[in-house]
């Protein structure tokens, strides 16, 4: 089953290189869109099947946490999960946005094995 | 909260150098010089929070170019490696930012982080006293990261 995701970072070298890091991490069938900040994501959003979100917070024109209050008010977008790939180091921020509904937190420097496994950890919780 | 010391620094800026770039970096004096003639990139991040202030990072070029070929994977000769290089050293400024601030703050206090910046200079030239300064020698060149702290 082909898998339909959805990086989201202003900088085209950092969205390079988590495509190439899914596709280094052994995950199959993935069909990965890019956008380079919130706005862009969600013009994607509705315009394309997409099963994962991988976004940064910090953008420019609207940033990551813009971008997932907008798809929870959205009926079509609200149970898209995203994940939230950042430097933030702080518990407290991260717990804020668990609260918020995020699915999941990579915390940068990643490596393929911590990314196959969030996104698995997503996409396949039984591990089927 | 204590000023951050070397030791701190350290462990941020080997950590993040070797798992962006696999380069391996150790402290070293602050006397150290890059090649000779050889132009320098200048890259910051802003942070606020408990306490606001700026990291910055002097590499020389060549050195640039190599963290550039390492992160994407690119050839080293490849002509597009220089349209990524300040991208990707804004990327490593952002990352070290991160990794510094909770190596020195802990994980409860929330920081927030500005947009990097990177600028050619022709010479190196750190700003700030010397206690700011930490030097690093990164495979034989020099790189030297500033942590200044606003008053």
């Amino acid at each position: 089953m082909a898998y339909h995701l959805l990086v989201v970072d202003d900088s085209d070298t950092v969205r390079a290189v988590i495509i190439k890091t899914l596709g280094l991490s052994g995950l199959k069938d993935l069909h990965v869109l890019e956008a380079k900040d919130g706005r862009q994501a969600l013009d994607l959003l509705r315009e394309h099947w997409i099963d994962l979100v991988l976004a940064d917070i910090n953008m420019p024109v609207m940033t990551g946490l813009e971008m997932f209050d907008r798809m929870k008010a959205d009926d079509s977008l609200n149970d898209i999960p995203v994940l939230v790939i950042s430097t933030e180091g702080s518990r407290t921020r991260i717990e804020d946005l668990r609260q918020r509904g995020i699915a999941g937190f990579i915390r940068k420097p990643f490596t393929p094995e911590s990314l196959k496994s969030s996104v698995e950890s997503v996409l396949n919780p039984r591990g089927n | 909260m204590q000023a951050p010391n070397h030791e701190q620094i350290a462990i941020s800026f080997t950590l993040v150098l070797q798992n962006l770039a696999m380069l391996f970096a150790e402290p070293a004096p602050l006397d150290l010089e890059g090649e000779e003639g050889e132009s320098w990139r200048f890259a910051a991040i802003p942070f606020s929070g408990p306490v606001s202030g700026t990291l910055s990072l002097w590499i020389p070029h060549s050195l640039q170019s190599e963290i550039a070929a390492n992160f994407t994977g690119l050839d080293p000769q490849d002509p597009h490696l220089a349209e990524l290089a300040d991208d990707t050293l804004k990327e490593v400024v952002n990352v070290l930012c991160g990794n510094f601030l909770t190596t020195w703050a802990g994980e409860d206090p929330v920081f927030n982080l500005g947009q990097p910046q990177v600028e050619a200079r022709e010479e190196f030239q750190p700003a700030g006293s010397p206690s700011e300064n930490f030097a690093f020698d990164v495979e034989g060149r020099p790189a030297v990261l500033s942590i200044h702290l606003a008053a």
